[in-house]
């Protein structure tokens, strides 16, 4: 659930694979962490659209790749998911590398279940070693498994794995580091569904297994969560509370990064003078950038919570509150878990659908996440509902920048469900129809190591997009807003004192290449209130939405550097005839539903493009989309503008 | 459809162990004839031994090499065959499955293994009234743990093959005054 | 282990002992008897890979607020299946 890059050629050539199998919730992933550390890398297996982890794992013996397959019951594939690990196992197929060993992790407290993926796994004739997880699970509820007689029965090395502490880690590294030393099962389990239940039973109780009872902690907490008034109350409280935490805890990081980049400006200019130079370094560079990196704090407090929700398995009984909601959209719980990581990033939760056995489903979602309020949005957000809103003002006890955020929130995701809905009417009722099931996990504490993970990935996922696109976009974007130079005899001709530095800058930025363009599409958006500088803004936000924060804040620096929001407040425009402050309330609520509804995102294309294998969905994403921000940002406008007088 | 599963027998590649629930097998020893697929390649010299143990039957291939494609055979019919009258005692009346056979047997196994490995000998003293008496020597005689061994591992697994076990008990040498014995919980302890 | 108690049946259930697994209520056991005829073969593989296998024992519970879906015990795990599929899972109480 974080933004990844990267493709998917191999980590390190020549290295020997190995891969890890195990069912969903099978503590594949943790193990995965565990054994590589920060050393993931994220891809996509060649013609699907199954995310593909891979990442270096040093044992006695050397380094090795491992390679995290998705979480699947059988090898009977149902999913693209599923038909990956398969193939991957499957010497004959050449889609997918095969390894060189397999790692099967099994739930100790679901033995009985998934002794029959093992049995599946055997069958493939690949070296193979069992990890087991949970064994503290399964003695705390009253069960059992002989470790070494489970070992002589499937006739393949097992290793426990309970907390994952050094000792233990050390003990697989070496293990992997002697995979060829792996005894090999001496007669293959059987195939027959009768034959298969009659080897686990067998191995099992050679194993001296005893099942675990019900999990009474679990059954404890879920009599509250789960309960029809608790729990639905919880639900609600934790989503708002969610919201509370993202925005308030926030505020001083952000306020921190901010002094740090207004000083870092202070430095620059200090130093280069006022040339062009100094502009160049200062608003462009520090500025938009600074704009940018200032939401790090934001999007990390974002990911520790849906990491939290996760580890601790309340995301899959939100699945469970939801799926009757979900329903309603043709859609099911878990797709409420990949909007809800669209929360963060549109990106990743497409990426999320890939957890969804139906494929009419994962369209469905897929054209509904780009509505869910990114954190993308989130910047433009903040500087247009400190515009919009008063900071002190209250909506009973919460402030009523909360209140508009929440409502902007739930604006995108009744979008985002209603949308859904209409996708799946659309493409009917042809296809396979999947069966809906969703495993309830313990509540288990969540690892802090698989937490750090999840924000160390977003954070450099974020970062790096800054690095790139954001930089090159607002360097370009600079050029544009201040070429052509103007020399001091072209502004004494035009009239413009030029040691007057406001008017000249002005004038230089009325007629820049930027302003051609933004007078260009000035009369799609004329309606909407926005002007050639918001048009700017929105032209160059297709690149990222950041970027309209970064923009405005450039067009607002060659007025006034020193503070670009006061400079937008004071901003004023002439569109419609009459004269009238840029930023006037009906204008920011156009906005602001603009970028609610609008898929200003060219990665969301380019990962939409790749999961679907076509043009033809983000193309008709990219359509609907901008007409419904068009439309209903026109209506908002003409609403706000009524009430307002 | 019985249940059941093969194991690889340490030091031994020719054979394998398919292990099978408890009062399966018709008598306890070596195989003369059998019916099914064991029978077959038992007749076509594929197999060169066959022996009924408590729970588990011990098929001996001529050709270590040979298990990948004779295992899948034997295991798919093996189960069914087991219900089949037809097997013949290589030598001698019929040795049904008795409490003597299957603790030497288990002593022989993993158990027994587990034991030597810290030092210890267990050896089976009597049986009669489907109570087993062991006697404890090398370190288990002094062992406080031996209780707990005795209990948890031995007496699980024999009763995992033979049912009717009463109890076991330990019976060892004290000083000067002979065998005082010790009766071991019957009650398998309480869990959650 | 889990004991198979009686199962208590919806009043606006017909028959007086559950047929399917759908009808069985929160707390109730059963166990899995067949599928209905004409399950969709991708759905019946699937179920059975969860565990709702026949002659498996099945624990009902609890509904989720709305009713729908329903949490199993399964196989020592905890499963939700909606009603359009608890419907052709034919069950009995017997034990």
């Amino acid at each position: 659930m974080s933004h990844h890059a990267g493709d998917g050629s191999a980590v390190v050539a020549d290295a020997s694979r190995v891969a890890l199998v195990g069912s969903p919730n099978a503590g594949k992933t943790t193990l995965f962490n565990a054994l590589t550390g920060l050393r993931a890398k994220t891809g996509n297996y060649p013609g699907v659209t199954v995310a593909r982890y891979e990442g270096v794992a040093s044992t006695p013996a050397g380094r090795i790749v491992l390679e995290d397959l998705p979480g699947t019951y059988s090898l009977d594939p149902m999913s693209p998911d599923e038909k990956i690990v398969c193939d991957c196992l499957d010497a004959s197929a050449d889609r997918v590398q095969t390894p060189d060993a397999v790692l099967v992790v099994l739930d100790a407290t679901s033995l009985r279940r998934s002794l029959g993926l093992l049995a599946e796994v055997l069958r493939r004739g690949l070296p193979t070693a069992v990890v087991l997880t949970f064994r503290d699970e399964l003695t705390r509820r009253g069960g059992r498994v002989d470790v070494q007689a489970l070992s002589r029965a499937v006739g393949v090395p097992v290793l426990p794995v309970v907390a994952g502490s050094r000792d233990e880690l050390g003990g697989l590294r070496a293990a992997l580091a002697d995979r060829s030393q792996w005894p090999a099962p001496v007669v293959l389990p059987p195939t027959d569904p009768p034959g298969r239940e009659g080897w686990v039973r067998s191995v099992l109780d050679a194993a001296r297994h005893q099942p675990p009872a019900g999990d009474t902690r679990t059954e404890r907490i879920d009599a509250v969560l789960l309960h029809p008034v608790w729990g639905t109350l919880i639900f609600f409280a934790t989503m708002f509370g969610f919201f509370q935490v993202i925005f308030t805890v926030a505020t001083p990081l952000q306020d921190l990064v901010q002094r740090l980049f207004d000083a870092l400006g202070l430095l620059a200019s200090a130093h280069l003078g006022s040339g062009w130079l100094s502009s160049l370094v200062t608003d462009a560079l520090i500025g938009g950038v600074g704009s940018v990196v200032v939401f790090l704090p934001q999007i990390a407090l974002l990911f520790v919570l849906i990491a939290l929700l996760e580890g601790s398995g309340y995301l899959s009984r939100a699945a469970f509150l939801m799926d009757r909601v979900m329903a309603r959209a043709g859609l099911e719980g878990r797709a409420f878990v990949a909007l809800l990581s669209a929360l963060a990033c549109a990106i990743p939760a497409i990426m999320a659908t890939r957890s969804l056995p139906s494929a009419k489903d994962r369209l469905a979602t897929m054209m509904a996440a780009p509505l869910m309020t990114c954190s993308a949005r989130l910047t433009v957000y903040v500087l247009l509902v400190g515009m919009l809103v008063d900071g002190s003002a209250r909506v009973g006890p919460f402030g009523a920048k909360g209140v508009v955020m929440f409502g902007l929130y739930l604006g995108g995701a009744i979008a985002a469900m209603a949308t859904a809905w209409v996708f799946k009417k659309v493409t009917g009722r042809q296809g396979p129809t999947m069966p809906f099931y969703m495993e309830m996990p313990s509540y288990r504490l969540p690892r802090v190591r698989t937490m750090v993970l999840a924000v160390w990935e977003a954070c450099k996922g974020f970062l790096a997009k800054v690095g790139r696109i954001i930089l090159v976009v607002t360097l370009v974007l600079w050029l544009l807003l201040n070429l052509p130079a103007r020399s001091p005899a072209h502004l004494a001709a035009a009239g413009v004192d030029s040691q007057d530095r406001a008017a000249a800058s002005s004038y230089v930025l009325d007629h820049s290449y930027a302003a051609a363009v933004g007078r260009a599409v000035e009369p799609v958006f004329a309606p909407l209130g926005f002007d050639w500088r918001i048009d700017i803004g929105i032209v160059a936000s297709l690149s990222a939405r950041e970027v309209f924060v970064a923009t405005l804040g450039q067009v607002a620096a060659a007025d006034n550097p020193d503070s670009p929001r006061a400079t937008l407040e004071r901003m004023r425009t002439d569109v419609g005839g009459h004269d009238r402050p840029l930023f006037d309330a009906p204008t920011i609520a156009a906005l602001l539903t603009f970028f609610l509804f609008a898929l200003q995102c060219m990665s969301t294309i380019a990962v939409m493009r790749r999961e679907t294998g076509t043009w033809r969905w983000p193309g008709i994403a990219f359509g609907y989309m901008f007409v419904l921000a068009w439309g209903m940002a026109f209506v908002v406008h003409a609403v706000v503008e009524g009430i307002v007088g | 459809m019985i249940a059941l599963h093969a194991e690889r027998v340490e030091g031994d590649p020719c054979t394998v162990r398919w292990v099978v629930p408890p009062g399966v097998v018709p008598f306890v020893g070596e195989v003369l004839r059998a019916p099914g697929e064991c029978g077959s390649m038992l007749e076509q010299g594929l197999l060169s031994q066959v022996v009924l143990e408590a729970t588990c039957v011990l098929t001996t291939a001529v050709d270590a090499g040979a298990w990948t494609e004779l295992g899948e055979r034997v295991g798919r019919t093996l189960g069914d065959d087991l219900a089949d009258t037809a097997w013949v005692p290589a030598r001698g009346p019929v040795q049904p499955v008795s409490l003597a056979i299957v603790a030497q047997e288990v002593l022989a196994g993993p158990v027994g293994d587990y034991i030597r490995s810290h030092g210890g000998v267990v050896e089976v003293v009597d049986t009669a009234g489907d109570v087993l008496t062991v006697a404890l020597r090398g370190v288990c005689a002094h062992c406080p743990a031996s209780g707990a061994t005795l209990n948890d591992r031995l007496e699980a697994e024999v009763r995992r093959r033979y049912p009717g076990l009463a109890s076991v008990r330990a019976a060892r040498p004290v000083s000067r005054s002979g065998v005082a014995r010790r009766t071991l919980s019957l009650a398998v302890r309480g869990r959650g | 282990m889990t004991t198979v108690t009686r199962p208590r049946v919806r009043r606006s259930a017909v028959p007086a002992t559950p047929q399917v697994l759908g009808q069985v209520l929160p707390g109730g056991s059963c166990r899995v008897e067949s599928y209905a005829d004409g399950v969709d073969q991708r759905t019946a593989q699937r179920l059975r890979d969860l565990g709702f296998a026949p002659g498996e024992l099945i624990t009902v519970v609890r509904r989720a607020p709305m009713g729908d879906p329903v949490l199993y015990r399964v196989l020592d795990t905890v499963v939700a299946l909606r009603a359009e599929h608890t419907r052709q899972i034919r069950v009995s109480t017997a034990g």
